[in-house]
C-alpha cells in the first residue's frame, strides 16, 4: 500500500538517494529542505512517515519531532530521525522527544528500508 | 616471700638481720673459722682416741682425713649459702634493675629477693622508685609538649588528607615516612605501600634516583623538579614533582624528599587512543575516497559508458562507498567509546548542587523545591548548577508553569540498541528501587512541556567568564550528556539531564576514610654505620598457627598473622592476618588450641598464594618470631610452591630471652610477657595475629635491653645467639 513519506533533509544528494529508495518501494515522496518548509508540508497534509534530519536550516529536527508529537491531529505519523551524530545521548534524546526510530548517518540502505517497513507495518496494524 | 622459720631458728637467728652487713660478714667468717678449728680439733681428738702405739701414723691419717672431709663439707655448705643468698639475689636484682632502666618497666623491687644482703635491696628499691618518679615528671612534661606538637602536626596533615594528589614523604634511603590515602588509591594495587617501606619497591627507581640526584647537585634547600615515573611493572604512569625535604631537627645527614604524584595513565591512554583514531581516520577514509573519485571519473569517460565496464565501475562505486560507510561508523563508535574530552570533573553531592540552585532561585524570587537522593555526582558542580539555574529561570518565565521542583535520583542507564527502537523502548526508567548507574536530574513542573527550540537557544549561552567563551552546550558535551524535555504525565512536564555518578557511589562498599599515615621519626637520618641498630630495623613480627607441631610429618600452616615495627615503633594499622587452606584436615586437638576449624579455612588461599602475599609483606624486612625455627620450617618447606625463599634475617625472641635472662629462666611467651609486663588479652592468645602482637611487644622491649648490653646490631645478635641456639634446638623451651 502506498504511503506518503516526507523527507526533511537539506542535503540534495541524500534527499535524492532517499527519493530513489522510497519510490522504488512504491511510496510517494515529498521533500522539505528546511524547518519552515517542513512545518508547511506537514500542515498541508499529514504524512504517514517523516524521515527527519536533525541539523536543518532555520531550526532543528528535534523541534519538528516535538511539535508533531504534541499535535493530537498528527498522532499516527511515524518519525525516523536521521543524524550524523550517532552517540547514545542523541539516540536517547530523539526517542524521548517521540521519534519512533533513530538511524545514524551514514547508513546502509537495508537498515533504513528495514526500519521503514517495520513502522509501516505497525501503522497498518 | 620469706620462708617460715622454726621457733628455735628464730630465737637463734631472729635478730641477726638487725646487725650491719659488715658485722654479719665478720661474724659469718668468724663462725667459719671457729667451725674449721672445731672440726679439726674434733678430728684430732678422734684420732687421739684411736691411737695405736704400735702404729701411731694411722691415727694421724684418720684425723687428717676427717678434718679434710669436714673442711670440704663446710666449704660446700658455704658455697651453697653464698649462691642462694648472694650470687642468685645479685643476678636477679641486676636483671630487675636493667629491666627498669632499659625496658621502661616501673614495678617494685621485692626486698625479700636479697634479704641477706643488708640494705642492698631497699636501696635498689629506693633508686628504682626515684627513677620512676623522675620518669613520670619527665613524661608529664614531654606529654604536654608532645600534645602541642601533635595538634600542630595534625593541622598540617589535615591539609594533605584531602589533597587531590598522592603524596609521599620519604627519608634519604627512600623509606616512606608519610603518605596519604590518594597515594594508596594510585599505588596500592601495585605493591605494599606502607610506613618504613621503600618507595622504590613500588615505583620504578630510575626516574626517582635521577631526579633526586639532580636536586642534590643543585644544593638549594627548596629545590624542586618535575618528573614522570611509573609503577615497577610499567602499567601506570604518574606526573610527579619532587622537592628536597630536610628534617629540621637533623642538622647532619642527607635530605629526604617530598614526592607528589598524579596518575596520568588514563590521560596518556586517551591521548594515545585519540591519536590512533586520528591516524585511522586518514588511513581508512583516504583510500576509499580516492578510489571513489577515480571510479567516478572513469565512469564519465567514453570507455566507462560501455555496458560491461559501466557495470564493473558501478560495482566498484558500491564497494568503495560501503567501505567508506563502514569505516565512518566504526570510527564514530570508537570516538564515542572514548567518552567526552577533558573537563575538570570532581565528586559533588547532588544535594549540594540542587541546594545551590535553590539558593540562587530564592535570590531571583523563584520558588523551587529540591529533592535529592544521597548521590555523589561526577561533574563540574558549578557549571551544572549554573546550567540548572538558567533552565529553571527559563521555565519559571513561561506562562502556565507552576510547582517547579528539581529532583536527583539514580537510575539504570538504558541499554544500547543496534538501531530502529520502538518509541518508549529506551526511556531510561529504572527497573525499580534507587539502585542505578546513572543519575537523572529532572526539572519538573505542572504545565506545558518546554519547547526544545527554546532549550537549544538557551544552551548557546556562555557558561561564565571563568570558562572563556565555553557555552552551556559545550559543557554538556564535555560531560558526555544532553538535556531534553519529556512529558512526565497528564499536565506535567520535565527536563531531563542524565549525569554520571561518582565511581564510589556505584559500589556497595564505601571507600576508606580519607586519612594520612605518618611517622615523621622515620625521617631522622640513621647514622652511617656498617650495620643499622637493631632498633632501626624494619621488623615483621609474625606467628603461624598449624595443624600440629611436626612440619616434616605433614603438618601445615592454617593461619599467618604478622605486624610491622619500624624504627622501634609498632605500626598499629599495618598488620597481616590470613587464613590458609592446609589442604588436609585440621585435627580437633589443634582447633581446640587456635580455634581455626576446617570450615574456617574452606575457600581460603593455599600456602602458595598465601605465602606469596606474606613474602611480599615481608619485603625488605627482618623477620621476628617466638621460637622462629618452628615457624620458619613451615615456610622453608614450601619455598618452591610459593616461588620465593624466606631468606630474610631472623630474630628469635626465645634466643633474645636466653641472652638477657639466662638459659634457666622460662622462655615461653606467657612467661616473657609477664616478666616484661606486656598485657596479653586472653582472647587474643593462640591466634596468629594475637601472638604476633604479643611477640612484637616483648621483642621491642628486649631489643632495647640488648642494645644496652652492647648487642646492638644483627651481627652482635648472631654472635650471642649462636651460643644459645644449640640449647634451643635441643627443644628445651616451651615455645610455639
Amino acid at each position: 500500500m502506498t504511503k506518503d513519506v516526507l523527507v526533511v533533509e537539506d542535503e540534495d544528494s541524500i534527499a535524492y538517494a532517499l527519493q530513489f529508495l522510497i519510490e522504488r518501494e512504491g511510496h510517494s515522496f515529498r521533500r522539505a529542505a528546511d524547518a519552515a518548509s517542513a512545518r508547511s508540508e506537514i500542515a498541508d497534509k499529514a504524512p504517514d512517515l517523516i524521515l527527519l534530519d536533525v541539523m536543518l536550516p532555520g531550526g532543528s529536527g528535534y523541534e519538528i519531532c516535538q511539535e508533531v508529537r504534541l499535535d493530537p491531529a498528527l498522532e499516527g505519523v511515524k518519525i525516523i530521525v536521521l543524524t550524523a551524530s550517532g552517540d547514545a545521548m542523541a539516540r536517547r534524546k530523539s526517542l524521548a522527544l517521540g521519534a519512533d526510530a533513530f538511524i545514524a548517518k551514514p547508513f546502509a540502505n537495508d537498515e533504513l528500508q528495514g526500519a521503514m517497513a517495520r513502522l509501516m507495518a505497525d501503522a497498518a496494524a | 616471700m620469706a620462708k617460715p622459720r622454726s621457733p628455735l631458728l628464730g630465737a637463734v637467728f631472729g635478730d641477726v638481720r638487725r646487725l650491719s652487713l659488715r658485722l654479719r660478714v665478720f661474724l659469718f667468717f668468724a663462725l667459719l673459722a671457729a667451725a674449721s678449728v672445731a672440726a679439726i680439733a674434733a678430728a684430732a681428738y678422734y684420732g687421739y682416741r684411736r691411737l695405736d702405739p704400735e702404729a701411731p701414723a694411722s691415727a694421724f691419717v684418720t684425723a687428717a682425713l676427717l678434718g679434710g672431709f669436714a673442711s670440704v663439707g663446710l666449704a660446700t655448705w658455704i658455697w651453697f649459702l653464698f649462691d642462694e643468698h648472694v650470687a642468685k639475689p645479685l643476678v636477679a636484682l641486676a636483671s630487675t634493675l636493667r629491666s627498669f632502666a632499659h625496658a621502661d618497666l616501673r614495678g617494685e623491687i621485692d626486698p625479700q629477693v636479697a634479704r641477706y644482703l643488708g640494705d642492698l635491696a631497699p636501696a635498689a628499691a629506693a633508686v628504682s622508685a626515684e627513677l620512676a618518679r623522675s620518669r613520670e615528671d619527665l613524661d608529664a612534661a614531654l606529654k604536654a609538649e608532645h600534645e602541642r606538637l601533635l595538634a600542630e602536626q595534625e593541622r598540617l596533615v589535615a591539609i594533605l588528607r584531602d589533597a587531590p594528589f598522592g603524596c609521599f614523604l620519604c627519608a634519604d634511603d627512600h623509606r616512606i615516612a608519610l603518605y596519604n590515602q590518594r597515594a594508596i588509591d594510585h599505588l596500592g594495587a601495585y605493591g605494599e605501600v606502607g610506613l618504613g617501606r621503600s618507595l622504590l619497591s613500588v615505583l620504578n627507581p630510575a626516574p626517582i634516583l635521577d631526579a633526586l640526584e639532580r636536586l642534590r647537585r643543585r644544593e638549594a634547600p627548596d629545590a624542586a623538579t618535575d618528573l614522570v615515573c611509573s609503577t615497577l611493572d610499567g602499567s601506570n604512569s604518574f606526573q610527579a614533582r619532587m622537592r628536597l625535604f630536610r628534617n629540621p631537627s637533623d642538622s647532619g645527614g642527607r635530605a629526604g624528599y617530598l614526592l607528589t604524584v598524579r596518575d596520568v595513565t588514563e590521560e596518556l591512554r586517551r591521548l594515545g587512543a585519540r591519536e590512533a583514531l586520528l591516524r585511522d581516520v586518514f588511513d581508512r577514509l583516504q583510500r576509499p575516497a580516492a578510489n571513489l573519485l577515480s571510479t567516478i571519473e572513469a565512469l564519465r569517460t567514453p570507455a566507462g559508458t560501455a555496458p560491461e565496464a559501466r557495470a564493473r565501475l558501478q560495482s566498484a562505486v558500491v564497494d568503495e562507498t560501503r567501505a567508506l560507510t563502514e569505516a565512518v561508523s566504526d570510527l564514530r563508535e570508537r570516538y564515542a567509546a572514548e567518552g567526552p574530552g577533558w573537563w575538570p570533573m570532581a565528586d559533588a553531592p547532588a544535594g549540594d548542587i540542587l541546594a545551590s540552585v535553590a539558593a540562587r532561585m530564592t535570590v531571583s524570587g523563584i520558588k523551587v523545591d529540591v529533592d535529592a537522593a544521597p548521590l555523589t555526582l561526577r561533574c563540574d558542580g558549578y557549571a551544572i548548577a549554573r546550567l540548572l539555574g538558567d533552565l529553571v529561570e527559563a521555565q519559571a518565565s513561561r506562562d502556565g508553569v507552576e510547582g517547579l521542583k528539581i529532583t536527583a535520583r539514580a537510575e539504570r542507564e538504558p541499554k544500547e540498541h543496534a538501531g530502529g527502537e520502538a518509541r518508549g523502548e529506551a526511556r531510561g526508567e529504572a527497573a525499580g528501587g534507587d539502585e542505578g548507574d546513572e543519575a537523572q536530574i529532572d526539572i519538573c513542573w505542572r504545565g506545558p512541556p518546554a519547547p526544545i527550540g527554546e532549550i537549544d537557544r538557551l544552551l548557546d549561552r556562555a557558561l561564565g567568564d571563568a570558562y572563556r567563551g565555553v557555552t552551556l552546550r559545550e559543557c554538556l558535551r564535555r560531560h558526555g550528556t544532553d538535556i531534553w524535555p519529556e512529558t512526565a504525565g497528564p499536565g506535567e512536564a520535565r527536563l531531563r539531564l542524565p549525569l554520571a555518578i561518582a565511581p564510589r557511589q556505584t559500589k556497595a562498599a564505601a571507600g576508606p576514610e580519607r586519612t594520612v599515615f605518618h611517622d615523621l621519626r622515620l625521617l631522622e637520618a640513621t647514622q652511617r654505620r656498617d650495620q643499622p641498630l637493631l632498633s632501626e630495623l624494619n621488623l615483621v613480627i609474625f606467628d603461624t598457627e598449624t595443624t600440629g607441631l611436626e612440619p616434616h610429618r605433614g603438618d601445615e600452616i592454617v593461619q599467618i598473622g604478622a605486624v610491622r615495627a619500624v624504627a622501634g615503633r609498632l605500626l598499629s594499622d599495618d598488620c597481616f592476618d590470613m587464613l590458609v587452606d592446609p589442604e588436609r584436615s585440621i585435627p580437633p586437638t589443634a582447633t581446640a588450641i587456635h580455634g581455626v576449624s576446617n570450615e574456617d579455612v574452606a575457600g581460603a588461599p593455599c600456602i602458595d598464594a598465601a605465602g606469596r602475599r606474606f613474602h611480599q609483606y615481608c619485603r625488605d624486612s627482618v623477620l621476628v618470631a617466638h621460637n622462629a625455627l618452628f615457624d620458619m620450617a613451615f615456610l622453608h618447606r614450601h619455598a618452591d610452591r610459593i616461588g620465593a625463599r624466606f631468606d630474610h634475617p631472623v630474630l628469635d625472641t626465645v634466643l633474645m630471652s636466653a641472652i638477657l635472662f639466662g638459659r634457666s629462666a622460662p622462655h615461653d611467651l606467657d612467661a616473657l610477657s609477664a616478666r616484661l609486663e606486656v598485657g596479653l588479652p586472653e582472647h587474643a592468645r593462640h591466634t596468629a595475629l594475637g601472638d604476633a602482637e604479643a611477640t612484637a611487644a616483648v621483642a621491642l622491649k628486649m631489643i632495647a635491653m640488648l642494645e644496652q648490653r652492647g648487642i646492638a646490631t644483627l651481627d652482635d645478635y648472631e654472635r650471642e645467639a649462636a651460643a644459645h641456639r644449640a640449647f634451643l634446638e635441643r627443644g628445651s623451651t616451651g615455645a610455639a
